[in-house]
Formats: C-alpha cells, sequence, structure tokens
C-alpha cells in the first residue's frame, strides 16, 4: 500500500520534471534560425511554427534507401526544433511510385507531401495538370549547374542527377581500361553486358533515348546481339554484378556502385567519352500537400548543402549543384572526385537534353524502338 | 374431434411437376394413420407439408383447429412454432451430441428449467428403452438404437402430433418386424396422434388404425387395414396391397341381395361379385373385378352360391405354411395359395370355388 | 376461439386475430428464403459482376479527352499488334501447359505412390509432399533465383566446383527455369485433386485386373489412372488456367530472358504514365476468355465424365506391392521434395545470414541484421506483416462465414432456380485471374470513398476472388449431411438461426476449419490481386516482398520469404489442431 503511494508519487514528479524541462526546451530556437536573419528568419520561423500545428510529413523517392531517410529525417528534426513530427517514407521504384500516386490523384487522395523522383516526364506532365506547388527555395540560386542542363522545372523544381551509366566489377573484368561506350562490344564481354529494361521503365527508356543523342541505332543492335543481359530492377542489376553474373552494367546508378563497394565488390562507374545521360531528380511539393509548410522546410533542407552531405553519408547523389568539401574525407575521394562514384553533374559530359519538351508519346516512341532492338521474345 | 385436418392440399415443384393434387383427410385425436404408396406418390411431401418443411401451394392445414397453413390468408407457421414431433427415415440424430443431448434438444427449445429437462429426458429414454445410455455418442448406437433416440427426442416435449416419415426402412428385416409392433403399441399407450408415411403395406397393416393409400399425388382409397385389404377400391389398390388377381369382364344382370354377374370371356365364365357394386353399373359395361389367391378354394364343396371354375394347375411352389400356386382356366393364369398340408401336383386338374362375397368389382 | 379462427379462415382473412397475425409474421421466412436468395445474388453482383463489368467496358472504351470517351477497339488493335503482346501471349500458353504438364505427370505419380503402393516411409514424405501448397510458388522464384542463376546459383557454382564444368549447368532465368518453379509448386495440387479418387477406388477394380494376369505398372496404366483421369484433367485444367493469370514468378524470372507474360505485360501498363487502362484491359480481357474456355472444358466436358468409383463402404484399400521399385518411388519422392522444399527453403535460410550476397553463403557476411530489419527496423515490412496477418485472421474469417452462408443458401434451398445462379455466380471469379480481379476493383472503387478504406477494399477483392475455394470445400461437407439433420431439430421448435447456430455450424466444424485455413494461407501469401490493389498503407507482405526483392538485398528478401514462410506453416498447425483436421482438400 505504502509503496504504491510512494510510487504513483515519484512517477508524479517524475513526470512534472518532464514536462518543466521540456516545456523551455521545446520554446527555445530551432537551431536553424540562429544562422538566419531578418526576412529570411521570420519566413523560416513561420514555417516551423505551421509545421509543429501541421505534426505529420510524408515523401517519397526512388533514390534514397530506408537508412539514409532515416539519417535525414534525424538531422531535420534536430535542425528545424520539430522533434514531435511524424514522418512518413517510402522507396519505391519510379514505377511502383508512379502508379500510386496516379492511382491517388484518380481517387483524389493524394497522400504525399513531397517527391523526389526520376521522372522526367511524369514531373513535366504533373506539373502541366497542375498537382505541383510552384515553391522558389533559398537554396534553389546554387542549382543553376541543372539550369543550364534543362533538368529544373521552372520554380516547381530544381534537380539534381540520376547518372545511369556503365560499371564495371574489377574483380571479374579486372584493371581493363574502359572510355567508350564502343568497348562493350569486345568480344572478351560478349554475353557479360547487362542492360536496364526499359519496358517497365521510364528510367531506361530515357536512359536510351539519351544515348541515342550520340550513339546510332545499330550500336544498340550490336550489342543485343552480343547476349546483352535485360533486366529491370536496379537492385536486380547491382545483385547480379556482384554476383559475378554479368560483369558490366550500363544502366548502373552510383548508388549501387556505393553499396556493392561496402559489401566488398570492386565495382567502378565509368563515364565514357560520348557522354552519359543525367536524369532530373526533381524535388517536388504536391499542388495539394497536406503538411506544406513541413513540405517546404524539408525541400529546403533536402536542397541544401547540409542536406546533400547528411545523404551522402548513406547514398551517393550526382548533385545538380556545386558540393564544398564533405568533412568525411573518404566521401571526397570516393565518390564526389571527378572520377568518384558520383561527382556533381558539372564535372561529368552530360548529353544535354530539353526534358520539359520529353512526352508521354515520347516516352512510348523510344520504348518501342529499345523493344525492336533487345526483343521481346524468347530468348533461346 | 379431428385433430389433424388437410384440405384441398395441392404442392407443385417447378411448373410441371405435381406432387401433391388436391389432397384433403382428417386424422382424429388418438389414431394413427397411415400414408401408403410407392415412392414419389406424394405421400413424403404431404407429411413434409403437414411438419412445415414444405410450403404447399394451395391448401390449409389445421391441428387442433389452428391454422397452420392457409394458402388463402398466405399463412405458414415455420416447423418450429407446430409443435410437432417427426422420426426421419435417416434418424436424423445429431452426431456431435451424446444420446441425452439429443432428446433434450426440444425440450430446452421450449425453454424448460433445467430439472425439469433431465426429468423429460429420463422418462423419455425409459419409454424407448434406452435407460442407462444417455451419455453414450449417438453415433455409436446401433442402428436400431438409434432409431429410439430419434423417437426419443421426438416424444420427449410432448408433441401434439408425432409425424414418422418411413422410420424403419433402414433397419433390417427382422427388426423390422419387431420394431413395428412395438412403435404402435407405444403409441397408443401414449394415446397419440400419428401419421406414418410408409411404403410398406405389410407396416402399413400392423400398425395402423386407418391407411390412406395414394398414387400420384392422390389419395386412392381411405379405410381401416381390413376394408383396405378385403374391398380395394381400384386395381391399384388392390395391386399395391397384397397379391391379387385382377380379371377384365362385362357387367351382366343383377342377382337380387346377392350381387352382380359378370360375364370373365378370359376364364370364359360368368361369376358372381358381391362387393364394390354400390354403384350404377350399366349392363354390358367393361369392368375389372379382383379375387385375392388365398379367397380362392379348391374342392367343390361350399355354399351353393359359390363361384365355381375348373381348372389345371400349371405350377406350384412349396413355402412351407402354404402352396403359391399357378391354375390355368380358360385362357386365364390365376394365383391361388393353398394351404399347405394339401396335396399339389403340377397338371393336376382341379375345381376351384370363390365366395361372391370375395370378388370385388373395382372402380376403374 | 379455435372455431373462430377456423372460421376466418373460410371467410379468407378479416378481423386480424393474434394468432394469425403472429403465424404470418413468422410464415415470412419461407418468403424469405427468396429474398435471401436474390440479396445473396446482390451482393456476388456488386462483389464479382460489377467489378468485372467495369474492367471489361474499360476495354472497349478510350478517352480522347477528359470526360470523353468512346466506345472502340482501338484497345484491342492496337495492343495486339505489338509483337511483344504476341510473343507474350505464345509466352502465356507455353508457360500455362508446360506447369500443368509436368506438375499433372509429378503430382499424379507421388499421389498414386502414396495411395496405392507400398513405398516406404509413405507418411512423412506425405507431409514433406504437401509443403509447397502452403508456401506459395513467388517464394520459390525468390530461392530458386539463389539456388540457379547462372553464374552465381548456389547449386551452379557447386556442380562446377566439383565436376569443374565449363559452363553452369543450370539457368533459371528460362522458361524452362519459369515452368520448373511453377510446376514445383503446383504439384501439391495436382496430388490433392487426384488422392482423394486414388484413396476411395474400390480395390476390387484394380484386384480383377491383376487376376487377369496384368502387372503391376500395367494395372496402374491400364486401370488405376483411366480410372482416375476425370479427376486428373480437371486438376489438369484448373492448373492451367490458373498459372495463366500467374504473376510473381515471371515477372521475376521472366526479364532477364526477356520473357513477358500476359499478366507481366498488363502489369507495366498499369505502372507507366500514362496509364494505359485500356490496353490493360483489353490484354486481361482476353486472358479471361482463355481462362473462361479453359473452365468451361473443365466443368462440362470433363467433370460430368467422372466414373462412380467410389463405393460407401469404408475400405482400407490393399496396396500394390512395388518389389524393387519402390526404392525408385522413393527416389522420385525424396527428389520432388528436395528440389521443392529443402533446396529452396536452405538457400533462403542461407541467403538470410549473409549481409550480402556474394554467389554462396560466406562466413565473412554472417550477420543477423536482415532479420532485424524486417521483423522491427523497416516500418514497411513490419506493417505488411501486420497487414496479411489481418487480412488473413479477419478476411478469412468473414470469407468463411460468407462462404458458410452461401453453401446454404445453395445448397439447402427450395427454389433450385436461385441457388443454381448464386452457385453459378460465385464459381464465377475462378475464371478472372488475380492481377485481373485487383485491377477491376481498383477502376471501380478508385473514385469512391471505399477507396478510402483499402484494407476494406483489399478483404472485398480477395474475398471476391477466392470465393469459389473457400465454397467449394464448405459446401462439400454441407453435401454430405442430410438435410433432415437440420428439419428435425426446426421441428423439435427450435428456429432458422438456432438451427444453424447449434446444428449445422457445429457439424460443418472440420469444412468450416479447412476452408478457414485454406483462405488464411491464400491470403497470407496473396500477390496478384493485392500488387494492383493494396495502397502504401495496406501493402500485405507478398506486396512487401516484391518491393523488398526490387530495392534490397537478397539477405533481406530471404529473411522476409522466411516470415512469411513461418506464419504459413505456423497457421496451418494452429489451425489443424483448433479444428482437428486430418484432411487437406483443395
Amino acid at each position: 500500500m505504502k509503496k504504491t503511494l510512494i510510487c504513483s508519487v515519484g512517477m508524479a514528479v517524475l513526470l512534472a520534471a518532464v514536462f518543466t524541462l521540456g516545456g523551455p526546451a521545446r520554446a527555445a530556437e530551432a537551431p536553424i534560425l540562429k544562422e538566419l536573419k531578418g526576412a529570411e528568419k521570420a519566413r523560416v520561423a513561420k514555417l516551423i511554427e505551421g509545421a509543429r500545428k501541421e505534426g505529420n510529413f510524408s515523401w517519397a523517392t526512388n533514390l534514397a534507401p530506408v537508412k539514409a531517410a532515416k539519417a535525414m529525417e534525424k538531422a531535420f528534426k534536430e535542425l528545424y526544433g520539430l522533434p514531435n513530427v511524424k514522418f512518413r517514407f517510402a522507396n519505391r521504384r519510379s514505377g511502383t511510385l508512379i502508379k500510386r500516386f496516379e492511382q491517388e490523384i484518380k481517387a483524389n487522395k493524394l497522400s504525399v507531401d513531397v517527391v523526389v523522383l526520376a521522372a522526367a516526364s511524369w514531373l513535366h506532365s504533373m506539373k502541366r495538370r497542375g498537382h505541383l506547388m510552384k515553391y522558389v527555395s533559398p537554396e534553389d540560386k546554387h542549382y543553376d549547374l541543372a539550369e543550364k542542363a534543362n533538368m529544373n522545372g521552372d520554380g516547381y523544381w530544381v534537380s539534381d542527377g540520376q547518372i545511369n551509366t556503365m560499371a564495371v566489377n574489377r574483380d571479374l573484368a579486372g584493371k581493363v581500361k574502359l572510355t567508350s561506350w564502343y568497348d562493350l562490344l569486345r568480344p572478351e564481354f560478349k554475353g557479360k553486358v547487362l542492360v536496364g529494361d526499359a519496358r517497365p521503365s521510364e528510367t531506361y527508356t530515357l536512359w536510351y533515348k539519351g544515348l541515342r543523342e550520340r550513339l546510332p541505332k545499330s550500336y544498340f543492335q550490336k550489342l543485343s546481339a552480343s547476349g546483352a543481359g535485360v533486366m529491370a530492377r536496379g537492385a536486380a542489376q547491382r545483385r547480379s554484378l556482384m554476383a559475378g553474373e554479368y560483369w558490366l552494367g550500363t544502366t548502373i546508378m552510383a548508388r549501387h556502385n556505393w553499396i556493392a563497394k561496402k559489401a566488398g565488390v570492386n565495382m567502378d562507374p565509368i563515364y565514357p567519352k560520348e557522354g552519359v545521360v543525367a536524369l532530373p531528380i526533381g524535388s517536388v511539393i504536391m499542388a495539394k500537400a497536406k503538411n506544406p509548410n513541413m513540405a517546404k522546410l524539408f525541400v529546403d533542407y533536402w536542397r541544401s548543402v547540409r542536406g546533400h552531405h547528411m545523404l551522402l553519408n548513406y547514398n551517393p547523389l550526382n548533385s545538380g549543384r556545386p558540393l564544398p568539401p564533405h568533412k568525411d574525407e573518404k566521401i571526397n575521394k570516393l565518390i564526389l572526385a571527378k572520377d568518384g562514384i558520383a561527382p556533381p553533374i558539372d564535372k561529368i559530359n552530360v548529353i544535354p537534353t530539353d526534358w520539359s519538351k520529353v512526352t508521354p508519346a515520347d516516352v512510348k516512341k523510344w520504348k518501342a524502338e529499345f523493344i525492336e532492338v533487345f526483343g521481346s521474345g524468347t530468348k533461346k | 374431434m379431428a385433430e389433424v385436418v388437410v384440405k384441398d392440399l395441392v404442392k407443385r415443384f417447378g411448373t410441371e411437376t405435381l406432387a401433391v393434387d388436391n389432397v384433403s383427410f382428417t386424422v382424429g385425436e388418438g389414431e394413427f394413420v397411415t400414408l401408403l404408396g410407392p415412392s414419389g406418390c406424394g405421400k413424403t411431401t404431404t407429411l413434409r407439408c403437414i411438419a412445415g418443411l414444405e410450403t404447399p401451394d394451395e391448401g390449409d392445414i389445421l391441428i387442433a383447429d389452428e391454422i397452420f397453413t392457409s394458402s388463402r390468408n398466405g399463412v405458414c407457421l415455420p416447423p418450429e412454432k407446430r409443435r410437432l414431433g417427426m422420426v426421419f427415415q435417416s434418424y436424423a440424430i445429431w452426431p456431435h451430441m451424446s444420446v441425452s443431448e439429443n432428446v433434450a434438444y426440444g425440450i430446452q427449445a421450449q425453454g424448460a428449467s433445467r430439472a425439469e429437462v433431465n426429468e423429460k429426458v429420463a422418462n423419455a429414454l425409459e419409454l424407448v428403452g434406452l435407460s442407462g445410455l444417455g451419455e453414450r455418442n449417438a453415433t455409436k448406437l446401433s442402428g436400431g438404437q438409434q432409431q429410439r433416440v430419434s423417437l426419443a427426442r421426438a416424444l420427449a416435449y410432448n408433441p401434439r402430433v408425432l409425424l414418422f416419415d418411413e422410420p424403419l426402412s433402414n433397419l433390417d428385416a427382422k427388426l423390422r418386424e419387431r420394431m413395428r409392433v412395438e412403435l404402435a403399441n407405444l403409441i397408443k399407450e401414449l394415446k397419440l396422434t400419428a401419421i406414418y408415411v410408409t411404403h410398406d403395406q405389410a407396416e402399413a397393416m400392423v400398425m395402423s388404425d386407418r391407411i390412406i393409400v395414394m398414387k400420384d399425388g392422390r389419395i386412392q382409397q381411405e379405410g381401416d387395414p381390413h376394408a383396405t385389404y378385403n374391398e380395394p377400391s381400384n386395381s391399384f389398390v388392390a395391386d399395391f396391397i397384397g397379391v391379387t388377381n385382377i380379371l377384365e369382364g362385362k357387367a351382366g344382370e343383377r342377382e337380387n341381395g346377392k350381387g352382380l354377374w359378370v360375364e370373365v370371356p378370359s376364364l370364359q365364365s360368368k361369376i358372381l361379385c358381391a362387393k364394390g357394386i354400390d354403384r350404377d353399373i350399366a349392363v354390358g359395361s367393361d369392368l375389372l373385378v379382383t379375387v385375392r389367391p388365398e379367397y380362392i378354394e379348391l374342392g367343390e364343396e361350399g355354399s351353393n352360391d359359390n363361384n365355381v371354375l375348373r381348372g389345371q394347375v400349371s405350377d406350384a411352389v412349396y413355402l412351407g405354411q402354404s402352396w403359391d400356386c399357378l391354375i390355368q382356366s380358360g385362357s386365364f393364369e390365376l394365383r391361388v395359395h393353398v394351404r399347405g398340408d394339401a396335396d399339389i401336383r403340377a397338371g393336376q386338374p382341379v375345381t376351384m370355388n370363390i365366395s361372391p362375397s370375395r370378388c370385388v368389382v373395382l372402380s376403374d | 376461439m379455435s372455431s373462430a379462427s377456423k372460421s376466418e379462415l373460410e371467410a379468407g382473412g378479416g378481423g386480424a386475430k393474434p394468432a394469425v397475425a403472429a403465424s404470418s409474421l413468422a410464415g415470412r421466412f419461407f418468403n424469405s428464403e427468396n429474398s435471401l436468395k436474390i440479396g445473396s445474388l446482390g451482393l456476388l453482383t456488386i462483389l464479382a459482376i460489377l467489378p468485372v463489368s467495369v474492367f471489361i467496358y474499360s476495354a472497349f472504351v478510350t478517352h480522347p479527352e477528359a470526360g470523353k470517351s468512346i466506345f472502340t477497339f482501338t484497345n484491342f488493335t492496337k495492343t495486339f499488334s505489338t509483337s511483344e503482346v504476341l510473343d507474350a501471349s505464345v509466352n502465356t500458353l507455353i508457360i500455362a501447359l508446360g506447369t500443368s504438364v509436368f506438375s499433372c505427370l509429378v503430382g499424379v505419380s507421388l499421389a498414386w505412390f502414396h495411395a496405392r503402393t507400398d513405398m516406404p516411409f509413405r507418411r512423412t514424405l506425405e507431409a514433406l509432399t504437401l509443403i509447397p501448397f502452403f508456401l506459395s510458388s513467388f517464394l520459390g522464384a525468390v530461392a530458386w533465383w539463389a539456388l540457379a542463376a547462372p553464374r552465381t546459383g548456389i547449386l551452379n557454382r557447386w556442380m562446377i566446383d566439383l565436376f569443374g564444368l565449363s559452363a553452369p549447368p543450370f539457368n533459371i532465368y528460362s522458361m524452362t527455369g519459369i515452368v520448373m518453379v511453377m510446376a514445383l509448386f503446383y504439384t501439391p495440387y495436382m496430388y490433392l485433386f487426384t488422392i482423394g479418387s486414388l484413396n476411395r477406388m474400390d480395390p476390387a477394380l484394380e484386384e480383377s485386373a491383376r487376376v487377369c494376369g496384368t502387372g503391376v505398372l500395367r494395372t496402374a496404366l491400364r486401370v488405376t489412372i483411366p480410372l482416375s483421369t476425370p479427376a486428373m484433367l480437371s486438376g489438369a485444367v484448373i492448373i492451367f488456367v490458373v498459372s495463366m493469370g500467374v504473376f510473381g514468378v515471371p515477372s521475376l524470372l521472366g526479364p532477364i530472358a526477356r520473357i513477358s507474360t500476359l499478366s507481366t505485360i498488363i502489369y507495366t501498363k498499369m505502372e507507366e504514365y500514362p496509364l494505359d487502362i485500356g490496353g490493360a484491359a483489353a490484354l486481361g480481357s482476353v486472358l479471361m476468355v482463355f481462362t473462361a474456355l479453359g473452365l468451361y472444358i473443365q466443368r462440362k466436358i470433363i467433370a460430368p465424365r467422372s466414373y462412380v468409383t467410389v463405393t460407401g463402404k469404408g475400405y482400407r484399400p490393399s496396396r500394390v506391392s512395388l518389389g524393387p521399385w519402390k526404392y525408385v518411388a522413393l527416389a522420385i519422392n525424396c527428389s520432388y521434395v528436395l528440389l521443392a522444399v529443402i533446396l529452396p527453403l536452405g538457400a533462403l535460410l542461407l541467403a538470410s545470414f549473409n549481409r550480402a550476397w556474394l554467389g554462396g553463403f560466406r562466413w565473412s557476411q554472417l550477420s543477423i541484421y536482415n532479420w532485424a530489419y524486417v521483423l522491427f527496423e523497416y516500418e514497411y515490412a513490419v506493417r505488411a506483416t501486420k497487414n496479411s496477418l489481418i487480412l488473413g485472421l479477419v478476411g478469412g474469417f468473414i470469407t468463411v462465414v460468407l462462404c458458410t452462408f452461401l453453401a446454404m443458401v445453395i445448397l439447402r434451398g427450395r427454389n433450385k432456380k436461385l441457388s443454381g445462379a448464386v452457385d453459378y455466380l460465385s464459381t464465377l471469379p475462378i475464371g478472372v485471374p488475380g492481377l485481373i480481379m485487383g485491377m477491376a476493383f481498383l477502376i471501380t472503387w478508385i473514385k469512391t470513398p471505399l477507396y478510402a478504406l483499402p484494407m476494406l477494399l483489399l478483404m472485398m477483392a480477395y474475398m471476391t476472388r477466392y470465393l469459389p475455394y473457400g465454397l467449394r470445400t464448405i459446401s462439400s461437407v454441407l453435401q454430405s449431411l442430410s438435410s433432415e439433420l437440420e428439419e428435425s431439430a426446426r421441428i423439435c421448435g427450435s428456429s432458422f438461426v438456432s438451427t444453424i447456430r447449434k446444428i449445422t455450424v457445429p457439424l460443418l466444424r472440420p469444412g468450416i476449419f479447412a476452408a478457414y485455413l485454406m483462405l488464411f494461407i491464400m491470403f497470407i501469401r496473396e500477390l496478384p490481386v493485392s500488387v494492383l490493389l493494396a495502397t502504401e498503407d495496406s501493402a500485405p507482405m507478398a506486396v512487401a516482398l516484391y518491393i523488398l526483392q526490387e530495392n534490397e538485398a537478397l539477405g533481406v528478401v530471404a529473411a522476409f520469404a522466411l516470415v512469411q514462410t513461418a506464419l504459413l506453416l505456423l497457421g496451418t498447425i494452429v489451425f489443424r489442431k483448433l479444428g482437428s483436421l486430418e484432411e487437406l482438400s483443395v
């Protein structure tokens, strides 16, 4: 009897302590505000106030793995003093995300605030259909690299680059020198080259379309004739290259080289002299976002150097903005260097494309050509 | 006073099949009535209509003057409101319950107290001779015992009328004969009103106060066993119940107080019939006469009024207590049952005599 | 009083007497039988007919501009003019045919070994042979990918090392690979389809053949097998129809070999932007024509020809003595268990404990990270596990209740025409492949408030798709129960509802549990309906597995696949214990 009394008194005291300590901490200025001045400080403070009321945030991407997303969430919450906002996150293939959002739009039940996605024609169609919110973040001015490459979305988004390019499993292929897309046609690579399947994927279709600006159709026909494998998913391609199923990828994202390296497989990206395709990874806010304040703050963070550096701890990204050196020397050397896994796009020979002109009809057309070249029938 | 009244009952299955065609009958209080007929004659459907398991298309059913079914008023009381008891051919013992639970089910459904339930269950089991088997799993019992459980279950809650749907036909012959008597005695003892459906004429004879013979959904004849056997109204009844000879003939003159002469060409003879002649029969009209084999006696002795026929034994089978003979007379082979102590041989010429009171003119 | 009600009867009504009023109220049950049946028809129409009609309708419609629609055949002409679709149609037929032929061969042989021969270790092997029934073919595809990928599969590595082969012997990325995985996982269905008829076959039929001087094998081939041919053919056709709609296996193993099927193309069309609903619906409609045709053949041509080999008596069938051949039978059975159970589960187990999969188990990669990740860390996987449990337990329960209800409506009513209609409607969903059912539900309900309740929508779609299976199980038990059991309860004074509660349901218990178990299994592993219909929040395990397979390392996929396996096997054991089930049925 006595014991329970003491216990409950103790609990009450503890709770009171928590409240009194927690109270001031909540009221204290968010770290980000200390860095800001004037109108920008007022703007961000207002957004933080709004975000606190919203209390929720949902975002999705085909880019960052769960781990990176969690780390960014944690850093963001600290920086903006929003420890209680509930995050929802989904990492999916771009096709899966598009399927989901198109369904939700049809049902008028869009459940996401921010999308970071490499799907140029879809982003532009979303913009045309009025599903995106125009938002110019103070970070946007740094994205002139992307602007030059026609990757930005006219105030609706700015882009980092998703570069799907050649990658080689050095453990199997050795120190062979690879500088051109034509190197893949060498006899010793017969049946050892893997191509991303454009049929279910806009990403690989656009990769194909981009490369076709520099390479003739006959090049791809030769590649197909040399027994190149066709595989749909990035992760599946990575697994296949890591395990030695194929030696050379052609549509490998930076992230997969990174994962392979961490698992002890020496997989390197190659940036051939003909150039590579950089797909815009737009970070967009939905017009009907339920948590617009949170969305704006998170987009600010995502586009900032801080955000990029945090992401780089877990996932390489070809930045659409110039980046100062990372505090981790290894990341500078392995990722950001000119021959690294994911240098910012100004350091790479990017084949220019006007993404705003890429229509769904174009995608269909190039997809059809891809299927024509790489076939759809049963491989003997 | 009539306990059960069935009036103008019609039941169709689909649009074509007429299962029950305008059937009416009554069952008195404490009476044991059997619906007898071959399969498909509508007897079971009639019973199921009384039980409330089928909804008749037309007609009324009243029990103790309460309306159970009336097509005109759109009334059809569901079976559970009728307070009847029914014993099924398959016994319909619930395999997931013990004997007692089976028997108690109907009593419990009436909301009786636990003590009352126990008492009634014990009584019912005692009545059917299953005391002490209450805790057994019902499906582990023999067929006869299961049928007793089924009976106890139907008796236990004092139903107004007991319905039986061929309850004994799944039992073997010996047991069936014993159960007939036992069941009939029990029903009489308890003074219960019962409607019993069977296709077995022997069963109907033994058990019933009254038999209703049905065919193709219609009642053919209604009467006590004796009358039904001895004065069948038509060839179907005559043939269905027992063994008989059916003769085609032409009506002749009436002989005052004695009967009607019937010319039977196949026997090359005239026979005098004393039964079934209470209606107008035009002289010269075609008709049928039935004579049961056991009423044909051999020899010339007997009353002077008897019909006398001559013939020759064409076949004789010895059955112990009797001979089952075929006797050729004219162009007809008569079936004749002769006492077992007689001396019969095939080919033997015989003289037969038949009492006119055993010759029944049929209505068809 | 009594004469009063009698005279009222004769007058044909008049002042409402209490007795009459009460009885006519109660009498309504008999009219309500029809209303129950019409209600069931309505329910089935909403569940099955409506979505499928919307689906078929959308195959004939294009939307040149918003809010405008035109009736047209362009969806068909456009879709079927591409060589991709023609190839895919051929692939679909090859896969379905191969699957049904091979699972038929293996399944029937195994069933015969178990039911009619003296092969040793039958009891143990029976349990092992049936394990794939509880797993999913998709899971098998994941496992076989780890086993037989050309250069990296464990088996290939092992064979190369052991025999010094120059080229890997197996290639799972092939038509053969797809058909093999499917056949391995559909074999138990074939086994279950035939074992019943083999078990119940009157041994005198075989014995008389033996007496006539034919040998064991000849007897089996000339008498036993032909006698169970209708059961076998039915099974083979059903497997053919089901495997035409299968999505998981070809979507995982097909792309590398450039093999697409109708179902993978339908999925792709629903995933690209802009969605090609018309094209997907056109493909789906053609697929449905194939499946419907197959089912028609099964129902109208094969099923009526089954021989009556079943005698009511409880036979203990005598067994055929195989002599030394019994070891051959044993070897065949063991190989099957090895290929369908031990190797796949073993490979998944090994992979799940490696942080990165480098083509074989490496002690340097040993880790329990994958398990921790899918069980606790990765919210999506954890939520999916929860969703699947809800769908399996709650959805399965609701479906079982519906199946029980429909079985009674079909078998116990007096209005045979309506019963027939209910029966017909409720078997219709068999002809609708899961992917199409999912898509049909999606396009039917997406603009309605129902879409806001994604779990409910999923449950409805599952219920509709798998209704025929549950119904079949319960109906077969109900058919064997004499309706007199229920009628006698009614006469004893118990109402319609309480009769169902106290008599019918307890007697149906084994059937209900068997159906619940089967639905639980199907719901836990369900992929094709969910892959298009599930939303982010309602994704069940199979969809999560599919997503994981796209994004994560094999170890994570393997661990999650094993979580699903554990749930399926655990569920099976618990259900069978609770329902004291002895036999399985399909």
